[in-house]
């Protein structure tokens, strides 16, 4: 039996007593008994769906601080654990979920581990039974949401974190940061592996870590994206940061693997695609676009130790171009992505203060896609994201030769 | 009479070629001092820039959160410091055996208190290229929080960051180095408690048209966020 270093004595105990389960369910956002209840009432019709002689163990945030005892015989079982609420796009917060899931899953011996970490209560059930179905009967390692979106929502998924990810790692997977997803057995394995780091746990992302594994990956059609979880005070540079830094590690690990991967290949999509209002309300991009601006008037020394000198003249004629007609052009984007991803490897200046730096062109990179796709319909933004994301692998060998000769001339 | 003069002269002579025979050796070995120690500086400086450039200290010194020394180093190299640091400390040595070797009181005193001086004369060293380091990395991260924040004096507020973290490096290094007693104390309050006065002058009055206007506009930008024009998460 696995360990639990995660989780209180108590609930060690109530694992043993358990033995075996089918399934093992993550609800981090149940941080009350409201919430709770509501979504165990829910569940219960689900259940018999998913697991038709087996149990379903149900964790909840030692937090929460509600006791909710119950018989260790019946089929749906309720157990407090070391969770806590899952920030959009924040690796470390999911990664401790993660791991106390599947350490619990893996002690159980569960064929199926569900992280639901940012599903709203009312969406739990239908979300798990999504999430869970590829993996409890199509033997799939991973499955992880494929959201609904308007026009302009998720940014720095669509500009960033998809097509990069797409690019390097192989598979298109959509919501590569998704803190909704379903793990197999062996993808737990995976992940509890202990990291090249003695005593330290594994970081990065579970969807990078299922494909370079070479482990079976889907996704499934979901509602809108939830609402982020994140504190008012979280500002965009920080929250950007955040995401960067994650992805730029990930890349760092990984670079044994993205190397030898060339293209991308679709991957298996369950359900059908949810049908949402696509428009956004009118927009206004004056101040993205005088952002970027400042930012190219006061930031090009910082940007000049990352950016190679053609691309920071590319920035500076686009910062000359009026609000109507700016535009950043996807292979100026794509340098600029992977100039900063060599930046950071090789740690040219405080990681923080580049990472951080970036936010007026990723500002940049919005305005211009919002005047783009303002009066394109749903399929043609579609098209628009798919030529992004093919600019991201027309490229990546630039990356690539610049990451194994960082010192070659590079103009 | 005029023997007397020639008398004098000629004793005098006499004196000053005594004297300067005396001195001789001193300054020969002098020479010989501060040529030996150049040849050993280059030497020692070859030898520690060839296992510098093997060990990757440029990189290391990066990845240990010393980027910043990088500005500061001849050619953005930290190993290039390092190199010069060690050849001008060979040199100094050298030329203080070197001065050391006139036999003379006067010279040993000074040597005595030079090498007593040291320390304080390191620490000064110290205290200003810690203080460059940090007034940079300052600088920066309040330039880069300004522009991403939209301010138009950005530049203005990361100079004046550097340079207040500047002065209070220098200040602490004079101190350090006893040169200028109070007088440095006394115009260092006064400059530091002049720009922090003159700072919440401005702030408070000049420039309270644009403080309102910046938080205007951060508060606008959440709610375009939370009206759903743009949801970057």
């Amino acid at each position: 039996m696995a360990t639990l270093e995660t989780t209180s004595a108590e609930t060690k105990e109530r694992v043993e007593r358990i033995g075996e389960a089918d399934l093992v369910v993550a609800l981090p956002s149940c941080h009350n008994r409201e919430l709770l209840e509501a979504a165990v009432s829910s569940l219960r019709a689900v259940v018999p769906e998913l697991s038709s002689n087996g149990k379903v163990v149900i964790l909840y945030p030692e937090s929460a601080n509600v006791d909710m005892p119950g018989d260790d015989e019946s089929s749906l079982l309720l157990l407090p654990c070391a969770l806590s609420p899952v920030e959009r796009y924040h690796e470390p917060s999911l990664a401790q979920g993660l791991r106390s899931l599947l350490t619990v899953g893996r002690a159980l011996r569960a064929r199926a581990c569900v992280m639901l970490g940012s599903e709203a209560a009312v969406s739990i059930p239908d979300g798990l039974r999504l999430l869970a179905e590829p993996v409890l009967k199509h033997g799939y390692d991973l499955a992880v949401p494929l959201y609904a979106r308007r026009k302009l929502d998720s940014l720095i998924n669509s500009g960033i974190a998809y097509p990069l990810t797409r690019a390097l790692y192989g598979a298109r997977l959509c919501y590569p940061m998704a803190a909704d997803l379903a793990l197999s057995q062996r993808l737990a394995d995976q992940y509890l592996r202990p990291s090249a780091l003695a005593g330290q746990p594994q970081s990065g992302w579970a969807t990078t870590k299922a494909v370079c594994a070479g482990l079976q990956v889907c996704q499934v059609h979901r509602d809108f994206a939830p609402v982020p979880i994140v504190s008012e005070q979280t500002d965009l540079s920080s929250s950007l940061a955040q995401v960067l830094s994650t992805l730029f590690m990930d890349v760092e690990q990984n670079a044994g693997f993205w190397q030898r991967t060339r293209g991308s290949q679709p991957v298996r999509t369950f359900g059908q695609p949810r049908q949402v209002d696509f428009e956004n309300p009118a927009m206004d991009v004056h101040k993205m676009v005088e952002t970027f601006q400042r930012g190219c008037r006061d930031l090009l020394d910082v940007w000049a130790v990352t950016l190679s000198p053609a691309t920071l003249i590319d920035l500076k004629k686009a910062a000359k171009l009026p609000v109507d007609r700016f535009r950043l052009m996807d292979d100026l984007w794509v340098h600029v992505l992977f100039d900063f991803i060599l930046g950071h490897r090789q740690r040219v200046i405080s990681r923080e203060h580049l990472l951080r730096s970036m936010t007026p062109i990723y500002l940049g990179w919005v305005a211009s896609y919002a005047l783009e796709v303002q009066n394109l319909g749903q399929g043609a933004v579609e098209d628009r994201l798919e030529k992004l994301c093919l600019s991201f692998e027309t490229l990546k060998p630039y990356l690539l030769s610049r990451w194994r000769w960082p010192d070659r001339f590079n103009p | 009479m005029l023997e007397k003069v020639q008398q004098a002269l000629n004793e005098s002579t006499a004196k000053v070629i005594t004297g300067f025979a005396n001195l001789l050796p001193g300054i020969v070995a002098l020479i010989v001092a501060v040529l030996v120690s150049i040849l050993i500086a280059m030497l020692l400086g070859f030898l520690l820039r060839r296992f510098l450039r093997g060990v990757d200290f440029d990189a290391k010194m990066a990845g240990w959160g010393w980027a910043g020394l990088s500005d500061i180093s001849p050619e953005r190299s930290p190993t290039l410091l390092a190199v010069r640091f060690v050849y001008w400390c060979v040199i100094l040595v050298g030329a203080l055996i070197g001065i050391a070797a006139f036999d003379a009181t006067l010279t040993q005193q000074m040597v005595m208190r030079l090498f007593s001086y040291l320390p304080n004369f390191l620490a000064a060293i110290l205290l200003i290229l810690f203080g460059n380091v940090i007034a940079r990395f300052l600088a920066r991260g309040v330039l880069i929080g300004a522009v991403n924040m939209n301010l138009p004096y950005g530049r203005l507020l990361s100079l004046g960051v550097k340079w207040l973290v500047i002065v209070l490096t220098a200040a602490m290094a004079l101190d350090h180095l006893g040169i200028g007693g109070k007088i440095v104390d006394l115009a260092f309050a006064i400059l530091f408690g002049g720009i922090v006065l003159a700072l919440a002058l401005a702030v408070g009055l000049g420039s309270k048209d644009l403080v309102s206007r910046s938080l205007q506009q951060q508060t606008s930008q959440r709610k375009e966020e939370s009206e759903g024009q743009f949801h970057h998460l």
